[in-house]
Protein backbone atom coordinates (compact mmCIF):
# COMPACT_ATOMS: atom_id res chain seq x y z
CA UNK A 1 0.00 0.00 0.00
CA UNK A 2 1.11 3.32 -0.76
CA UNK A 3 0.01 6.92 0.53
CA UNK A 4 1.51 10.08 -1.38
CA UNK A 5 1.25 14.02 -0.65
CA UNK A 6 3.86 16.86 0.04
CA UNK A 7 5.97 15.36 -1.93
CA UNK A 8 6.10 12.70 0.75
CA UNK A 9 5.02 8.81 0.02
CA UNK A 10 4.45 6.43 2.79
CA UNK A 11 5.12 2.88 1.66
CA UNK A 12 4.41 -0.47 3.12
CA UNK A 13 7.18 -2.22 5.00
CA UNK A 14 9.16 -5.05 2.20
CA UNK A 15 10.94 -7.21 3.60
CA UNK A 16 14.06 -6.20 2.23
CA UNK A 17 14.36 -2.95 4.22
CA UNK A 18 13.57 -4.42 7.51
CA UNK A 19 17.83 -4.56 7.85
CA UNK A 20 17.35 -0.95 7.10
CA UNK A 21 14.61 -0.12 9.36
CA UNK A 22 16.86 -2.03 12.14
CA UNK A 23 19.79 -0.38 11.44
CA UNK A 24 17.97 2.75 12.00
CA UNK A 25 16.30 1.82 15.15
CA UNK A 26 19.33 0.86 16.87
CA UNK A 27 21.00 4.19 16.18
CA UNK A 28 21.50 6.07 19.79
CA UNK A 29 19.58 8.91 18.13
CA UNK A 30 16.33 7.05 17.96
CA UNK A 31 16.48 4.31 20.29
CA UNK A 32 17.43 7.26 22.86
CA UNK A 33 13.30 7.98 23.00
CA UNK A 34 12.33 4.25 22.40
CA UNK A 35 10.67 2.42 25.14
CA UNK A 36 12.98 -0.24 24.42
CA UNK A 37 16.46 0.73 24.58
CA UNK A 38 18.59 -2.68 24.24
CA UNK A 39 19.52 -3.45 20.39
CA UNK A 40 17.60 -5.43 18.29
CA UNK A 41 19.48 -7.86 16.56
CA UNK A 42 18.72 -9.16 13.17
CA UNK A 43 17.34 -12.10 14.17
CA UNK A 44 14.80 -10.54 16.22
CA UNK A 45 14.25 -8.18 13.37
CA UNK A 46 13.50 -11.24 11.63
CA UNK A 47 11.02 -12.31 13.85
CA UNK A 48 8.99 -9.32 14.19
CA UNK A 49 8.64 -8.97 10.35
CA UNK A 50 7.31 -12.56 9.93
CA UNK A 51 4.72 -11.50 12.49
CA UNK A 52 3.70 -8.35 10.54
CA UNK A 53 2.80 -10.50 7.49
CA UNK A 54 -0.96 -10.37 8.44
CA UNK A 55 -1.17 -6.52 8.87
CA UNK A 56 0.86 -5.32 5.90
CA UNK A 57 -0.71 -1.78 6.01
CA UNK A 58 0.11 -1.12 9.74
CA UNK A 59 4.18 0.06 8.81
CA UNK A 60 5.14 2.66 6.10
CA UNK A 61 8.69 3.43 5.43
CA UNK A 62 8.78 7.39 4.72
CA UNK A 63 10.20 8.34 1.72
CA UNK A 64 11.12 12.14 1.14
CA UNK A 65 11.45 12.68 -2.92
CA UNK A 66 12.34 9.00 -3.00
CA UNK A 67 14.52 9.11 -0.59
CA UNK A 68 13.73 6.87 2.57
CA UNK A 69 13.80 8.43 5.85
CA UNK A 70 12.33 6.69 8.60
CA UNK A 71 9.07 5.11 9.69
CA UNK A 72 5.73 5.52 10.79
CA UNK A 73 3.10 3.12 11.87
CA UNK A 74 0.30 2.29 13.37
CA UNK A 75 -0.86 -1.21 15.57
CA UNK A 76 -3.86 -2.38 17.80
CA UNK A 77 -3.09 -3.32 21.50
CA UNK A 78 -5.54 -3.66 23.99
CA UNK A 79 -8.41 -2.55 21.21
CA UNK A 80 -6.39 0.74 21.25
CA UNK A 81 -5.04 2.12 17.97
CA UNK A 82 -1.25 2.63 19.02
CA UNK A 83 1.05 4.87 16.94
CA UNK A 84 4.37 6.22 16.00
CA UNK A 85 7.36 6.93 14.33
CA UNK A 86 10.79 8.82 13.63
CA UNK A 87 12.88 10.07 11.53
CA UNK A 88 16.15 9.04 11.00
CA UNK A 89 17.38 11.59 8.52
CA UNK A 90 17.75 14.46 11.25
CA UNK A 91 17.62 17.17 8.81
CA UNK A 92 14.65 16.30 8.44
CA UNK A 93 13.29 16.78 11.83
CA UNK A 94 13.42 21.24 12.19
CA UNK A 95 11.69 21.70 8.60
CA UNK A 96 8.21 20.95 7.69
CA UNK A 97 8.56 17.34 7.17
CA UNK A 98 7.11 15.99 10.36
CA UNK A 99 3.90 17.58 9.39
CA UNK A 100 3.64 16.53 5.78
CA UNK A 101 4.09 12.91 6.98
CA UNK A 102 1.61 13.21 9.85
CA UNK A 103 -1.16 14.96 7.87
CA UNK A 104 -1.00 12.19 4.96
CA UNK A 105 -0.88 9.66 8.01
CA UNK A 106 -3.57 10.54 10.28
CA UNK A 107 -5.97 10.88 7.06
CA UNK A 108 -5.45 7.10 6.53
CA UNK A 109 -6.02 6.52 10.32
CA UNK A 110 -9.58 8.57 10.28
CA UNK A 111 -10.62 9.13 7.15
CA UNK A 112 -9.90 5.61 6.06
CA UNK A 113 -9.52 3.47 8.58
CA UNK A 114 -12.30 5.37 10.37
CA UNK A 115 -10.87 4.99 14.12
CA UNK A 116 -12.38 7.06 16.55
CA UNK A 117 -9.27 7.84 18.35
CA UNK A 118 -5.64 6.96 18.43
CA UNK A 119 -2.72 6.96 20.83
CA UNK A 120 0.65 7.58 21.21
CA UNK A 121 2.99 7.15 24.12
CA UNK A 122 6.37 9.79 24.87
CA UNK A 123 8.67 9.82 26.87
CA UNK A 124 8.93 12.36 29.54
CA UNK A 125 12.19 13.79 28.42
CA UNK A 126 11.06 13.69 24.48
CA UNK A 127 9.98 17.64 24.62
CA UNK A 128 10.36 18.12 20.78
CA UNK A 129 7.69 14.98 20.28
CA UNK A 130 5.27 16.52 23.35
CA UNK A 131 5.79 19.52 21.44
CA UNK A 132 4.69 18.56 18.29
CA UNK A 133 1.95 16.15 19.06
CA UNK A 134 0.25 18.73 20.96
CA UNK A 135 -0.35 21.00 18.29
CA UNK A 136 -1.75 17.72 16.08
CA UNK A 137 -4.35 17.90 18.61
CA UNK A 138 -3.44 15.24 21.05
CA UNK A 139 -4.11 15.65 24.97
CA UNK A 140 -2.88 13.74 28.19
CA UNK A 141 -4.60 10.65 28.44
CA UNK A 142 -2.66 8.51 31.21
CA UNK A 143 0.75 9.52 32.92
CA UNK A 144 2.97 6.05 33.79
CA UNK A 145 6.18 5.94 35.20
CA UNK A 146 8.45 6.02 32.00
CA UNK A 147 6.16 7.65 29.30
CA UNK A 148 2.47 9.14 29.27
CA UNK A 149 0.16 8.03 26.81
CA UNK A 150 -1.46 10.80 25.04
CA UNK A 151 -4.97 10.86 22.64
CA UNK A 152 -6.09 12.11 19.41
CA UNK A 153 -9.71 11.97 19.17
CA UNK A 154 -11.46 12.30 15.22
CA UNK A 155 -12.52 15.91 16.81
CA UNK A 156 -9.13 17.44 17.51
CA UNK A 157 -7.77 15.76 14.87
CA UNK A 158 -10.15 17.84 12.37
CA UNK A 159 -9.78 20.86 14.17
CA UNK A 160 -6.11 20.74 14.23
CA UNK A 161 -5.85 18.80 10.79
CA UNK A 162 -7.99 22.16 9.20
CA UNK A 163 -5.49 24.57 10.58
CA UNK A 164 -2.60 22.38 9.45
CA UNK A 165 -3.76 22.18 6.23
CA UNK A 166 -4.20 25.41 5.02
CA UNK A 167 -0.90 26.57 6.22
CA UNK A 168 0.75 23.46 4.31
CA UNK A 169 -1.65 25.02 1.32
CA UNK A 170 -3.22 21.89 0.47
CA UNK A 171 -6.79 21.09 -0.66
CA UNK A 172 -8.94 18.26 0.89
CA UNK A 173 -9.40 15.70 -2.03
CA UNK B 1 3.52 45.94 12.39
CA UNK B 2 7.28 46.82 14.14
CA UNK B 3 10.45 43.97 13.60
CA UNK B 4 10.34 44.47 17.24
CA UNK B 5 6.74 43.30 17.34
CA UNK B 6 7.21 40.57 14.78
CA UNK B 7 10.45 39.48 17.16
CA UNK B 8 8.13 39.06 20.39
CA UNK B 9 5.27 37.64 18.91
CA UNK B 10 7.34 34.85 17.14
CA UNK B 11 8.96 34.31 20.43
CA UNK B 12 5.81 34.05 22.26
CA UNK B 13 4.57 31.76 19.70
CA UNK B 14 7.46 29.16 19.94
CA UNK B 15 7.27 28.88 23.34
CA UNK B 16 10.51 30.78 24.25
CA UNK B 17 11.33 32.35 27.03
CA UNK B 18 14.53 34.25 25.91
CA UNK B 19 14.05 37.58 23.22
CA UNK B 20 15.09 36.13 19.53
CA UNK B 21 17.54 38.42 18.33
CA UNK B 22 18.07 39.06 14.37
CA UNK B 23 21.87 37.80 14.31
CA UNK B 24 20.50 34.56 16.13
CA UNK B 25 20.88 31.28 13.66
CA UNK B 26 18.12 28.74 13.68
CA UNK B 27 20.34 25.79 14.85
CA UNK B 28 20.96 27.31 18.09
CA UNK B 29 17.48 28.00 19.20
CA UNK B 30 16.48 24.72 21.18
CA UNK B 31 12.71 25.75 20.28
CA UNK B 32 13.20 25.89 16.56
CA UNK B 33 11.77 22.92 15.67
CA UNK B 34 8.91 21.76 13.14
CA UNK B 35 6.41 23.39 15.41
CA UNK B 36 8.42 26.21 15.26
CA UNK B 37 8.36 25.99 11.47
CA UNK B 38 4.56 25.74 11.50
CA UNK B 39 3.60 28.43 13.64
CA UNK B 40 6.01 31.11 11.75
CA UNK B 41 3.86 30.30 8.67
CA UNK B 42 1.08 31.09 11.42
CA UNK B 43 2.75 34.58 12.38
CA UNK B 44 3.24 34.90 8.45
CA UNK B 45 -0.57 33.54 7.84
CA UNK B 46 -1.58 36.54 10.64
CA UNK B 47 0.65 40.01 9.37
CA UNK B 48 -0.85 38.86 5.81
CA UNK B 49 2.34 38.03 4.06
CA UNK B 50 2.37 35.19 1.47
CA UNK B 51 5.30 33.21 2.41
CA UNK B 52 6.79 30.25 0.10
CA UNK B 53 7.51 26.62 2.48
CA UNK B 54 10.33 26.05 0.43
CA UNK B 55 11.45 29.69 0.81
CA UNK B 56 11.10 29.32 4.78
CA UNK B 57 12.86 25.73 5.32
CA UNK B 58 16.13 27.83 3.17
CA UNK B 59 16.16 30.42 6.32
CA UNK B 60 19.36 29.56 8.45
CA UNK B 61 18.67 32.62 11.09
CA UNK B 62 16.39 34.87 12.55
CA UNK B 63 17.71 37.73 10.41
CA UNK B 64 15.96 35.24 7.11
CA UNK B 65 13.11 35.26 8.44
CA UNK B 66 12.59 38.54 9.13
CA UNK B 67 13.49 39.78 5.53
CA UNK B 68 11.05 37.10 4.48
CA UNK B 69 8.22 38.79 6.16
CA UNK B 70 9.21 42.25 4.33
CA UNK B 71 11.11 43.96 7.15
CA UNK B 72 14.53 45.43 6.17
CA UNK B 73 16.85 43.56 8.44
Amino acid sequence: MTLSGFGITLSSLQHDQIEMVRRWRNSDHIKRYARQQEPISPEQQKAWFSGLQAKADEYFVIFVHETPVGLIWFNVKNRLIETGFYLYDETEQNSLTPYKIVTLFHEYLFDIKQFESIYCHILHDNTRALRFNLSLGYALFSEHEQTNAYRLTHENYTKANAKILKLLKRERP
Amino acid sequence: MTQDDFLVLLQKEIQRENALHVNDLLEDIPEWDSMAMLVALNVFDEIGVEVDIDDLEKCKSIKDILQKAGFDA
